[in-house]
């Protein structure tokens, strides 16, 4: 774009080719990782091309479950995973829409109190609140339940003040039109804003999807019960599994399966986040 | 259709800035008001204090005869078109203007006659399945009306509807505006900083300055007889020539100790006061051969001139002084600057106002 010289464009490309190396080679050793036996692995020159058990070590994680990792079948743990992924996004994106509904479009008393209560936990992250977080899961009995694994980490500073950013610049007139038309605050919400607000959404569902994913701390606290292990713990447990050698086969096919959903959740919500930004309103 | 009346409206911005400042209007049943002032003067907070957006800070407001002060603007029954549209950016045209029928739960098929009316009176018939983006500026400001003449409501309240369209637009929607009314025979209330556009739409003006009304009247009396000043300096392109003048003894006012005009009987004011007397561009002619009964003359050094076909503007000084002057001549004339003019002017079309208070004196 800026230069046009054949030696400027060759070195770009060489400088982007080797980034994205970089930054794959460790996909690509996982993705091969997986098709070996787990002799091929703890040989000396490890394998940079697919070997043949692709099939074998798949059929195993998913459907028999490892010892090592209790004995779970990986698929149950990708649901677990995925149902508490789903139930953070929607969670934090339900939550975080009408308190900066609230915050932007009523007046209430001490309404910047609370706005600067919400944005000083910014600072404040999962790890340094855990241990009353899980003293209040105890005395509500939340331990092991879908409950304890999703609702301390609904609540959303960050998609709150991203939601009250885009609100402030919904024009005033727009709140006008709909107040003339007979269109009571909630409605406003449902009819006007949440569609206006689409494409933010869909932003913000991507970022929180894999946030939820990838928790790792908090389910390893919150639950005991393998029914609901999640599978990133899932991985963390067979790495650590105790005095056998790690099987690696197996972690890395279970690793792969672990990238798919949030890949499948960038490319289904990039198409409307793109097209939102292509199409944009007003 | 309905009256609005308005006692005593008083609108005092959190902050304590007063925007408005007793305001007394009544508009009558199918009238068309003209709100005109220059900016920042309260006209906006005015009309969304009659919409109900902007709450009342003193005063009362009487739709149709009823006190409507604490109402919600869905309930007060009336329509708004905002500047810049205000359209909702995600719905169809169709869906824009159906939103407030809908919401006040109207039968399908009332909802889908009234569009279809409204559609083609504006014409927007083949755009009813757009998005707003997907329209000129001309095409949204027509949905914005259309959204508002299909609730069918008992007052229309416009703020600078036309302010973002090129004059050509401005033009064209002005004479729709101007058929919609009579039209509806709604009463419409109208809020503009176009002189012209107030003039030309409006049964009666209201001339606003620094939160309050100057004058209320047709464009003909606010024309003829500005009640101000201000209302004077206001209304008429190019704006009014002010000479100041001074009252003796037998009431009669001066110009560079000419007598110009005898002032009606007992001026409120003393001999010696300062008066200004005001002459319209137009009103000014080279005509100065007869100074004695019924003309004022007086003598301009031209500066520049502005050629508009029809007319010439020529601008200057009052010889041998350093108020500005200007005069509008039919035809076309050429100056060169420096040029000494001799002008003439009926007294019949000179206003005098008093000097401190800027309001009319009696002549
Ligand atoms: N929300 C507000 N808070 C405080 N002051 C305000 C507010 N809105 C308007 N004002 C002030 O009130 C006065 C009148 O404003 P208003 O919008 O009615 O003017 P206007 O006549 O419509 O001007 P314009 O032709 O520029 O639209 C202005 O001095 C303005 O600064
Ligand atoms: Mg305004």
């Amino acid at each position: 774009m800026v230069e046009n010289r054949p030696i400027g464009r060759a070195l770009t490309h060489l400088v982007l080719i080797l980034g994205v190396t970089f930054l794959c080679f460790p996909v690509w050793m996982a993705l091969v990782a997986s098709t070996h036996p787990p002799e091929a692995l703890s040989r000396a020159p490890i394998p940079l091309w697919f070997g043949g058990q692709a099939w074998e070590n798949y059929k195993t994680i998913l459907s028999g479950g490892l010892s090592q990792a209790g004995g779970v079948p990986v698929a149950r743990m990708m649901l677990n995973s995925a149902v508490m992924a789903l139930g953070i996004t929607l969670g934090k994106i339900a939550i975080s829409l009408l308190s900066a509904f609230a915050i932007v479009y009523f007046r209430f008393p001490f309404r910047m109190a609370f706005f600067w209560m919400i944005f000083i936990t910014l600072m404040l992250p999962v790890e340094v609140r855990i241990l009353p977080t899980y003293d209040v899961m105890v005395k509500l009995s939340l331990l092991n339940s879908w409950g304890g694994l999703i609702v301390p980490l609904i609540a959303s500073a960050t998609a709150t003040f991203l939601f009250r950013q885009f609100f402030l610049t919904v024009p005033d007139e727009l709140v006008e039109a709909a107040r003339i038309d007979r269109a009571g605050p909630m409605r406003f919400f449902w009819d006007i804003l949440l569609p206006l607000s689409r494409t933010n959404i869909a932003a913000i569902f991507i970022i929180l999807f894999i946030y939820g994913w990838n928790q790792y701390l908090w389910p390893l606290i919150i639950t005991t019960d393998e029914s609901l292990y999640t599978v990133v713990m899932g991985i963390g447990r067979m790495m650590n599994a105790g005095e056998a050698l790690p099987v690696w086969h197996l972690i890395m096919a279970t690793a792969v399966l672990a990238m798919l959903p949030p890949v499948l959740v960038v490319l289904a919500m990039q198409r409307l986040f793109v097209k939102g930004l292509v199409e944009s309103e007003k | 259709m309905a009256t609005v009346e308005i006692r005593d409206l008083t609108k005092i911005y959190p902050g304590g800035v007063s925007a408005v400042e007793s305001v007394n209007a009544t508009i009558g049943d199918g009238e068309f008001v003209v709100l005109v002032g220059p900016s920042g003067c309260g006209k906006s907070t005015i009309l969304r204090m009659i919409a109900g957006l902007e709450t009342i800070t003193g005063g009362d407001l009487l739709i149709d005869g009823a006190r409507v002060n604490d109402r919600e603007p869905g309930e007060r029954d009336i329509a708004m078109v905002f500047q810049n549209y205000a359209l909702y950016p995600h719905m169809t045209v169709r869906r824009n203007m159906e939103y407030g029928l809908r919401n006040e739960g109207r039968a399908k098929d009332e909802i889908a006659r009234r569009i279809s009316e409204a559609a083609r009176m504006l014409r927007l018939e083949d755009y009813l399945d757009r998005k707003p983006r997907q329209l000129s500026g001309g095409q949204r400001q027509r949905v914005a009306m259309g959204r508002a003449i299909v609730r069918d409501p008992k007052v229309f309240l416009f703020d600078e509807p036309l302010s973002n369209l090129d004059a050509k637009l401005r033009t064209q929607l002005r004479a729709e505006l101007k058929a919609l009314h009579d039209r509806l025979k709604a009463t419409f209330v109208y809020v503009t900083h176009d002189q012209v556009e107030a003039m030309s739409l409006a049964d009666r003006i209201a001339i606003m300055n620094a939160g309050r009304i100057e004058q209320i009247g047709t464009p003909m009396e606010v024309y003829q007889r500005p009640a101000t000043r201000f209302v004077a300096d206001f209304i008429g392109n190019p704006a009014m020539n002010f000479i100041e003048g001074r009252l003796d003894e037998g009431g009669h006012i001066k110009v560079d100790g000419t007598d110009v005009a005898q002032l009606g009987q007992a001026a409120p004011l003393h001999a010696g006061a300062k008066v200004i007397v005001g002459v319209r561009p137009e009103h000014l002619s080279l005509d100065a051969s007869d100074p004695a009964d019924g003309m004022m003359s007086l003598s301009m050094a031209a500066t520049f001139q502005e050629q508009l076909g029809a007319d010439t503007v020529i601008h200057g000084k009052v010889l041998g002084t350093d108020d500005a002057l200007t005069l509008r001549l039919n035809g076309i004339h050429t100056v060169t600057p420096g040029q000494r003019i001799n002008l003439g002017a009926d007294t019949a079309h000179l206003h005098f106002f008093d000097a401190e208070t800027g309001a009319r004196l009696s002549a």
